[in-house]
């Protein structure tokens, strides 16, 4: 497989491979709604997902663990997915 | 048969890069691309299906160099494209006749074999006898893939083939893509991360 934006090859490997290269560097945590955007703006947030009492799950990319409170948890291909997205993304000066 | 894509860059009069300096070799099984929305899937795909040009690169298939060669590479593949529209009032086997007699197939005993065998491989023969354009989405993508095969290609190239489908289709329709890549090179491209999750 290969992940494919802006007209260009991010990443040529196979979903096995891919999410081998990211076993142990992505970590959990249940947080508020409002504390989204503090997260976001601290980690490198690859995914949230809202829980049924509101509050959100929310998948970081890190090779160490964050701060208190982050679970490590299997990599997935999404992680893999939105780990080549978010590197091909325009730097911000 | 490998296919290599050299340094290909096509951007169009906007000024959007559709491929930008793109390499990559593929070989025979199913190869999965995935991207979001405006990737630049569908370009790449049209470009090697030989249906647009590139500004500059190569493309090569086995011995046969793609761009300077169109028709030896249409002699072996099989396009589905985003969307294709069928004839409403043809059943999928008179539409699958027909369509092998448009790819050369002159026999009527011949046409009968590979239609019944395309019907077989796609599931579709215990509905070969009801009009296409009643089909389900998923059954119309199974029918593309049908008369892709008609002429048996050894380059497939289907775009988005899931998009739409309900996640029992989504699975059918990967096997029979499964299937076909045990011979071939298979590209299908996707935004949906599941689907490349086997391969």
């Amino acid at each position: 497989m290969a992940i494919l934006n802006g007209g260009r090859i991010l990443k040529h490997t196979t979903p096995l491979e891919a999410t081998k290269e990211i076993e142990g560097q992505i970590w959990t945590k249940i947080i508020e709604r409002d504390d989204l955007e503090g997260i976001e703006n601290t980690y490198n947030v690859l995914s949230s997902n809202y829980n049924q009492d509101n509050t959100l799950n929310v998948r970081v990319h890190a090779t160490e663990k964050p701060a208190d409170g982050f679970v490590q948890t299997a990599a997935q291909l999404d992680d893999v997915y939105f780990i080549a997205l978010k590197q091909d993304e325009p730097v911000m000066a | 048969m490998k296919l290599i894509i050299s340094n290909l860059t096509k951007t169009y009069k906007n000024g959007v890069k559709a491929t930008d300096n793109l390499s990559i070799e593929i070989g025979t099984g199913m190869f999965g691309l995935l991207g979001p929305n405006g990737a630049g899937k569908s370009s790449l795909m049209r470009t090697i299906a030989t249906l647009q040009s590139p500004d500059s690169g190569t493309i090569t298939f086995g011995d046969i160099n793609v761009l300077e060669d169109n028709m030896s590479l249409r002699k072996v593949l099989g396009y589905l494209p985003q969307s294709f529209g069928v004839y409403p009032k043809m059943s999928a086997e008179d539409l699958l006749d027909y369509f092998a007699s448009l790819k050369g197939i002159s026999s009527k005993t011949e046409r009968q074999q590979i239609v019944k065998e395309v019907l077989e491989i796609t599931n579709l023969y215990e509905v070969r006898k009801k009009n296409v354009a009643g089909y389900s989405g998923g059954m119309k993508q199974r029918f593309g893939i049908a008369q892709l095969l008609l002429n048996n290609p050894k380059l497939i190239i289907v775009d988005e083939p899931t998009a739409g489908l309900d996640p029992a289709e989504r699975h059918r329709f990967l096997n029979v893509l499964r299937e076909v890549g045990t011979n071939s090179t298979v590209i299908f491209s996707t935004h949906i991360v599941e689907d490349v999750k086997e391969l």
